[in-house]
């Protein structure tokens, strides 16, 4: 599907695949877009990646009320839960643990 | 923090067209506010019980994947061009 609908030398940015480790993907037609493809995993982004998107999600934060939806909070001693919860899926949201 | 690393992973996007899959999860929406925010233009993919989410996160255009023709919606919404510049995919099949 997305091939037609991504720009030329536009950019597809990804942090997860539902599990599969090695997801098959349309080469040639991405190719002929030059689309470049981002995959993200926090720890290892830049420093200064991940430097920019601490300052600005405070800034973000500071300027108006934001829309959360939390689908559940735990203390911080069941953090074990809190992944589990992560993992099953089920309730839309973020899980909190709460310090 | 995830999200946005995903939503600048094109540079600068003021002013462009970013298509955000899982608009309602807790990254995508996340995703769709931090990319309004910067000033793009954001369309949004949901599965139904989450088009309010995407709305209600600024998403300008919000697709049920289940029922709208995701393809064919896009293009309505980009005239046809292809103007989606960055997206945020959460999942393999949208490759």
């Amino acid at each position: 599907m997305l091939p037609d609908i991504v720009a030329l030398n536009g950019t597809i940015a990804s942090y997860a695949s539902r599990g599969d480790a090695t997801p098959k993907f349309p080469f040639y037609p991405l190719m002929r877009r030059n689309v470049g493809i981002r995959l993200v995993l926090l720890p290892t982004a830049p420093h200064d990646a991940r430097k920019r998107a601490q300052t600005d999600i405070v800034r973000w934060l500071d300027e108006a009320p934001r829309f959360h939806r939390v689908a559940a909070v735990f203390p911080l001693s069941e953090t074990v839960a809190a992944h589990e919860a992560v993992e099953a899926g089920g309730e839309r949201g973020t899980v909190v643990v709460a310090i | 923090m995830t999200a946005h690393v995903c939503v600048h992973a094109h540079g600068d996007i003021a002013g462009k067209t970013l298509l955000v899959t899982g608009g309602a999860g807790a990254v995508g929406n996340y995703a769709i506010q931090l990319a309004k925010w910067a000033g793009a233009r954001v369309i949004a993919t949901v599965s139904a019980s989450g088009a309010a989410d995407a709305r209600t996160a600024g998403a300008d255009i919000v697709i049920d994947r289940q029922k709208d023709n995701v393809p064919v919606a896009i293009g309505a919404a980009t005239a046809g061009k292809a103007s989606i510049t960055s997206s945020m995919s959460i999942s393999a099949e949208t490759f």
